[in-house]
């Protein structure tokens, strides 16, 4: 359906949709999450479009609802949300059952493959990158570092905002590449390679500086800084985690 | 107070601001993390090499947290920014090297041991803040619900601006709250604690690498991550030999 129709979006306005769409989550709340995000983006679209007060109206009752997905993939659906109001406001297709259905199923897929991609592949992945690249060659290649995964996030972000645009009901499409799953599997696999290279680095290097606190207690720092992580039936946040640990160590010192 | 340590107060203000900003409202760029947090701040605070060692001790610790949905409301950014502006203000720096090993000596340990303790508790207690404020939008929202159920764009627009300049305030008040708090009681609170303490306090850097190893394996599986977490250890322990 988009396909058939091509509209070129300015610049202007894809500009202005990425820009807020970096604030989609500035008025999170807890009962509708990103709702007034979805909206504060759309209104970018709407203003382009001289939408009159009746058919703002519209607009925002039809997207007033919940609403909550992964802001770094979220670019995608917005710009072809965007497209198929456009598309819906021209010629009344698609229908507007089919607008919510398309927010909603994929809110769901972004937010399922974002999640993965980004909190669990990604960011600890480039963090520990960082970690690593300050350790060997000074504090600054850290921030080189961040910065230059700063500059491609943004760059993708700003492309997929176009890509959603040009994809309108298509933009499905790309999240049916296989390419999602590789660098989900293949961020993940990162992470921990950078994590069990530091750990390594880390104990093996300050045990060969025979300063450490010697061989029983670094033995009970080990088996508590993962039993505190892995034993738990119920997610603690890691802050908890780290202090339920420190505890433990305190009461093991006494005795130890 | 000389005017440069008005200078580094308003610089930790602006960085707190700044990185509030972006850990959730604006961008989310990744420069709000503790390790990115910590080396701004120390630039601020005129040593980010001595900075880096905190930051990537409570970048280790906090590994694992996913901010997903209504996952709980943590601010390790402002608590980063805070505590380590602070010790920097009061002093703190590395005997030698910005190296991560230095934590393995007892008087280092100790030092970043009780900024990790400080980190994880302000976290949680400021963690709370940004709760509030994401109660506090729900309240705006039905003030203003039916202009926006009207289509009065403006009206979200002006939630937004409102919302953002709430959050780099809170993150600016924070920042320097904490930062004054740990400078003015630094120096006293280490001569204070006792020998056994201290001791106990040196591990707690050691312990965030065990942590951050098993919140990961917990994260992804522990059948897919053990195998590749047992040979990088070993590989990276191979390595520390040649590099270290």
């Amino acid at each position: 359906m988009s396909a058939l129709r091509p509209v070129s979006l300015p610049t202007s306005v894809q500009r202005d949709l990425w820009w807020r769409s970096l604030a989609l989550q500035a008025v999170w709340n807890h009962q509708r999450m990103q709702n007034l995000g979805l909206l504060y983006v759309l209104g970018v679209w709407a203003r382009w479009r001289g939408l009159d007060a009746d058919e703002c109206r519209r607009l925002a009752r039809r997207h007033v609802g919940y609403f909550n997905t992964n802001p770094y993939l979220a670019p995608y659906l917005l710009g072809g949300l965007a497209r198929l109001e456009d598309e819906h406001r021209e010629g009344g297709q698609p229908p507007e059952a089919l607008l919510g259905a398309f927010r909603d199923s994929l809110s769901r897929a972004c937010g399922a493959l974002g999640d993965q991609l980004t909190w669990l592949g990604g960011r600890p992945a480039v963090m520990l990158l960082a970690a690593l690249q300050g350790w060997w060659f000074g504090w600054w290649w850290s921030l080189v570092i961040l910065a230059a995964a700063t500059v491609v996030q943004l760059a993708l972000r700003w492309r997929a905002v176009g890509r959603g645009w040009a994809l309108g009901l298509d933009v499905v499409s790309v999240f049916e590449r296989r390419i999602w799953h590789c660098a989900i599997l293949w961020s993940g696999r990162l992470g921990l390679v950078l994590t069990g290279l530091l750990a390594g680095l880390f104990f093996a290097g300050g045990m060969a500086s025979a300063t450490g606190p010697g061989a029983v207690r670094l033995l009970a720092v080990l088996v508590i800084g993962v039993g505190v992580a892995v034993v738990p039936s119920r997610r603690h946040t890691c802050e908890a985690q780290f202090l339920v640990g420190l505890a433990l160590l305190a009461a093991l010192g006494l005795v130890i | 107070m000389g005017l440069e340590l008005w200078l580094v107060w308003a610089g930790v203000s602006v960085v707190g601001a700044v990185l509030a900003l972006d850990d959730t409202g604006l961008a989310q760029t990744w420069f709000s993390q503790p390790l990115p947090a910590a080396l701004l701040v120390g630039l601020v605070a005129g040593d980010p090499a001595a900075a880096m060692v905190p930051g990537m001790c409570m970048q280790l610790m906090v590994l694992g947290n996913l901010p997903v949905g209504a996952a709980t409301t943590l601010d390790a950014t402002s608590a980063t920014v805070g505590v380590v502006g602070g010790a920097l203000v009061a002093g703190f720096s590395l005997p030698t090297s910005s190296s991560l090993l230095s934590v393995w000596s007892q008087d280092t340990g100790a030092q970043v041991g009780l900024m990790l303790v400080l980190m994880a508790l302000v976290s949680h207690g400021a963690g709370h803040l940004v709760s509030l404020q994401r109660r506090n939008h729900l309240v705006w929202k039905l003030a203003v619900y039916r202009e926006i159920r009207d289509g009065r764009f403006a009206v979200v627009g002006g939630l937004h601006r409102r919302a953002l300049a709430l959050t780099a305030a809170r993150g600016a008040a924070v920042s320097l709250l904490v930062a004054v708090l740990v400078a003015m009681a630094w120096r006293p609170l280490l001569t204070a604690l006792p020998a056994r303490l201290l001791e106990i306090l040196a591990l707690a850097p050691l312990l965030t690498v065990p942590l951050a190893v098993g919140s990961l394996s917990e994260r992804h599986g522990h059948r897919r991550a053990a195998p590749v977490l047992l040979v990088t250890v070993a590989l990276g322990a191979l390595m520390s030999w040649r590099l270290l």
